[in-house]
C-alpha cells in the first residue's frame, strides 16, 4: 500500500469512529482533550485565592525595575495640544486648513512649522496667526539642552476625549504597574485625575513636598522615644502580628487579599525603618535641583520630588497635574503663556533624566481640546480635536521611530474616529504599547492588556517606536 | 502488526497530550515573545493583580461580609474611640500627625488602598494616640502587668482577647527591644493599633 493511502488507512479500513472505544483507538479523544482540559498548573493555581497568588510575585517591586521610568503630565481642563503639533491626514499629509485649530487662515501647505525632534518627528507650530509658535516647544527649549532634545523622540496620538472631565480613560498607571514599573520602596507618586485605562492603578502617594516622602518611609514624633533598634522590633512585631491575624478575617470576602496586602506593606516597612540615608531629597543633588530652579516654588518642589524619586526608581509611576488648562474663552496670549509653562515642566522632566543619566518616557495628556472661530483665539470646547503626546528620551541617542502620528485627523480638522485608537482607553493602550516597545518588550503587551482592547492596537505595525531597548 | 501500530499511535498521542497539558500552555503564560530576543520574562518584576484576586474572592465568598479598612478621619476617630480616650486628651501633636499622614490613608475604605506608606502612617498616628492615652492615665494602660494591657487593648480594639500566639508575639517584641515602663506600654499599644485586626473595619 502506498504511503498516501496509509495516511487514510485507519478510516479506510475501519469505518469512521462512532463509539468511545473507536474514538480512543483512533487517538481523537486525547487529542481533543488537549484543547479543553485546562493546564494542570492553572487548575492548581485557581484552587483558592492564596494559591493563585503564588503563581505571581507577591507585592511587586523591592528591587530596581529594569524599565525606563515613566511620568505623566496632565493639563487639567482642556488645552490645545493640536494647536502646538500639526495633526495630519491618514496618509501623513497636512490638512487643507488649520484655522479651527488656531493656526490662522493660511492653507495647510503654507503653515509655518518645524521638526525639532528629528526628520520623522511631528511638526510643531513655528509661528502662525500672530503667535510666536508652539508654546510647548518654547517651554521645553527654555530648560532642556540641545543634546537632550537631540536624544528625544516624540509621537503624537489623535484621540477624541471629553472636555473638562475626569472621565477620560487616560490613566496608564495600572498598566505600567502590572508591567513591573514599581518603586523599590514607594508606590506611584501623585494622583492621575483621569479614569483608569483597563487596569485599576495601585493607590499612589500624594506628594506636595519632600517631607511627604520622608514621612512615608519613617516615623517620628513621640515614637522617637524608641531608638532605631526598638523601632525595628516594633515594626517586626506589627508585621508578625498582622501575619497571624489572617485567621481573624479569613471568612470575610476580601479578607485574604487584605491579609496579603498588609503582610506585604508591613514587611516593606520593616526594611524601611532600618534603612538609613535613603536618597529621596532632590535638593541634595545640586545638578538636579538646578533644573528645578533649586526648588524655588511649591510646585517646583512638588514636581522635583516626584520626578527625582521616579528617576531613582524609589517610586513607580509619577503623575504631575497642572491645573487651569481650560483654554476656551481665553485669549491667545493667555493660552500661549500656559503652553510655555507646561512646556517648561516637560523640559524640566526631560532634562532631569539627562542629568541623572536615565532614560525616561513622558506622556502629555489633557481632557478634550478647543476650537477657534477666528483662527487665533480658542472660543469653544472641542474634544473631537484632541491629541496626546509621548516623549521618549534615551541618554544613548534618539530612539528610532517609524512615523510620528498614531491615528489621524480628517479634512474637517477633527479626529478621524475610524481609527480604533481614537478613543481614550484604546489610545492609552496604544501609548502603553509604545512604552513597552521603547523597552524592547512589545511582545508582552497582549498578556498585560488582555482582551480588553482590539489586538490591532498592539500589533508591531501600529507601534511607531522600534521594538528594541536601546538604553 | 496493525494492532501494535494502533497501540503505538495511541500511546504517542496520549503522551504528547500529557506533555502539552502539563508543561506547554501552563508555563507559556510566563514566557513572552520578543522580536529581538533578550530578556523576555515578565515574572521578575510583575506585580500581583490584587484587583483580580479581590474579584475572585468576592465571588467565592458571596454572601459573606465584605472586608474593608478604616479610611480618612475614621483612622484617627477609631483609635480614639476604641481606647475610650477622652477627646479632650487628644493632643495637638496627634492632630498634626493626622494632618501630615492623611494623604496616605484610604479615601474609600477599599482593601486595595493598603500600601506601605499607609501602614507607616497608621503606626505613626497610633504612636501619638497611644502616647496621649498613657499621659491621660487611662485605666486601659494603668496596669503594671503588660499582659493585662495587651488583653485590655485587644478586647477594646480588636473586639476579642488576643490569642496566645498574638500575646506571645507582642511580649517577645517587648523583651527583645528592651523597652520598659511607659515606653513598653507605648510599644504594646502602637503595635496592636497598627496591626491587621485594628485597621479592618
Amino acid at each position: 500500500m502506498s504511503k498516501k493511502n496509509k495516511k487514510n488507512e485507519f478510516i479506510y479500513f475501519h469505518k469512521k469512529p462512532t463509539t468511545r472505544r473507536e474514538f480512543l483507538a483512533s487517538g481523537l479523544v486525547p487529542f481533543t482533550a488537549s484543547f479543553f482540559l485546562p493546564p494542570i498548573l492553572d487548575v492548581l493555581a485557581r484552587n483558592g485565592v492564596a494559591q493563585a497568588a503564588e503563581t505571581l510575585n507577591k507585592c511587586g517591586g523591592g528591587g530596581l525595575h529594569p524599565y525606563a521610568p515613566f511620568v505623566n503630565v496632565n493639563l487639567a481642563g482642556g488645552a490645545s495640544i493640536s494647536g502646538n503639533v500639526l495633526p495630519k491626514l491618514p496618509d501623513g499629509s497636512r490638512l487643507p486648513n488649520y484655522n479651527q485649530l488656531g493656526y490662522g487662515g493660511n492653507s495647510g501647505q503654507n503653515i509655518v512649522a518645524e521638526k525639532p525632534f528629528g526628520a520623522k518627528g511631528p511638526e510643531f507650530n513655528a509661528g502662525n496667526a500672530g503667535s510666536a509658535g508652539s508654546g510647548l516647544l518654547q517651554g521645553i527649549r527654555s530648560v532642556a539642552s540641545p543634546t537632550t532634545l537631540a536624544n528625544t523622540t516624540v509621537v503624537s496620538f489623535c484621540i477624541q476625549s471629553q472636555d473638562d472631565s475626569r472621565s477620560n480613560a487616560y490613566d496608564m498607571s495600572g498598566l505600567l504597574a502590572k508591567a513591573g514599573i514599581t518603586g523599590s520602596f514607594l508606590p506611584g507618586l501623585g494622583e492621575n485625575r483621569n479614569q483608569k485605562a483597563i487596569i485599576e492603578p495601585p493607590a499612589p502617594l500624594n506628594v506636595r513636598r519632600v517631607d511627604d516622602v520622608r514621612a512615608a518611609i519613617g516615623v517620628a514624633g513621640r515614637l522617637n522615644a524608641l531608638n532605631d533598634f526598638q523601632k525595628d522590633k516594633l515594626f517586626k512585631t506589627i508585621r508578625n502580628l498582622s501575619s497571624v491575624q489572617r485567621k481573624r478575617i479569613a471568612r470575610f470576602a476580601g479578607g485574604e487579599v487584605l491579609s496579603q496586602l498588609v503582610e506585604c506593606a508591613t514587611g516593606k516597612n520593616v526594611d524601611l525603618v532600618s534603612a538609613n540615608g535613603l536618597d529621596i531629597d532632590p535638593s541634595q543633588n545640586a545638578s538636579f535641583a538646578n533644573v528645578w530652579n533649586n526648588l524655588g516654588s511649591a510646585r517646583e518642589e512638588q514636581f522635583a520630588t516626584v520626578v527625582y524619586n521616579v528617576l531613582k526608581k524609589n517610586a513607580g509611576v509619577g503623575n504631575l497635574t497642572m491645573g487651569g488648562y481650560d483654554y476656551h474663552g481665553n485669549n491667545r496670549n493667555t493660552t500661549d503663556g500656559r503652553d510655555i509653562e507646561a512646556g517648561t515642566v516637560l523640559g524640566q522632566v526631560l532634562e532631569s533624566a539627562a542629568v541623572l543619566g536615565q532614560p525616561i518616557v513622558v506622556s502629555l495628556t489633557t481632557d478634550g481640546s478647543v476650537s477657534s472661530r477666528d483662527g487665533t483665539n480658542f472660543s469653544s470646547d472641542s474634544g473631537n480635536r484632541g491629541m496626546a503626546l509621548m516623549f521618549f528620551y534615551s541618554p544613548t541617542g534618539r530612539p528610532e521611530q517609524i512615523n510620528s502620528q498614531v491615528g489621524a485627523f480628517t479634512k474637517g480638522q477633527v479626529v478621524d474616529t475610524t481609527f480604533v485608537m481614537s478613543r481614550p482607553e484604546s489610545g492609552t493602550a496604544s501609548m502603553f504599547a509604545h512604552y513597552l516597545a521603547f523597552n524592547g518588550r512589545l511582545g508582552e503587551a497582549s498578556s498585560i492588556v488582555g482582551r480588553q482592547v482590539s489586538p490591532e492596537i498592539l500589533k508591531e505595525e501600529n507601534v511607531l517606536i522600534t521594538n528594541v531597548k536601546k538604553f | 502488526m496493525k494492532r501494535r501500530w494502533r497501540k503505538g499511535i495511541f500511546f504517542w498521542i496520549s503522551a504528547s497530550t500529557f506533555v502539552m497539558v502539563v508543561f506547554g500552555y501552563g508555563c507559556g503564560q510566563f514566557k513572552t515573545s520578543n522580536f529581538h530576543g533578550g530578556e523576555g520574562s515578565l515574572s521578575s518584576n510583575s506585580t500581583v493583580d490584587y484587583e483580580a484576586l479581590l474579584q475572585q474572592e468576592l465571588l467565592q465568598k458571596r454572601g459573606a461580609k465584605v472586608a474593608s479598612i478604616y479610611y480618612g478621619r475614621q483612622v484617627l476617630d477609631n483609635m480614639i474611640s476604641c481606647l475610650s480616650l477622652d477627646p479632650a486628651n487628644v493632643s495637638q501633636r496627634t492632630e498634626e500627625e493626622f494632618q501630615k499622614r492623611k494623604g496616605s490613608f484610604s479615601e474609600t475604605g477599599s482593601v486595595l488602598d493598603v500600601t506601605s506608606p499607609m501602614m507607616m502612617g497608621v503606626a505613626s498616628l497610633a504612636g501619638e494616640v497611644c502616647a496621649d492615652l498613657i499621659e491621660s492615665g487611662s485605666p486601659i494602660v494603668a496596669s503594671g502587668d503588660l499582659r493585662q494591657v495587651v488583653r485590655a487593648i485587644g478586647l477594646s480594639c480588636w473586639g476579642d482577647l488576643p490569642t496566645i500566639e498574638e500575646e506571645s508575639i507582642i511580649m517577645s517584641g517587648v523583651d527583645e527591644s528592651g523597652v520598659t515602663g511607659d515606653t513598653a506600654k507605648l510599644f504594646v499599644c502602637t503595635s496592636m493599633l497598627s496591626s491587621l485586626a485594628a485597621i479592618e473595619n
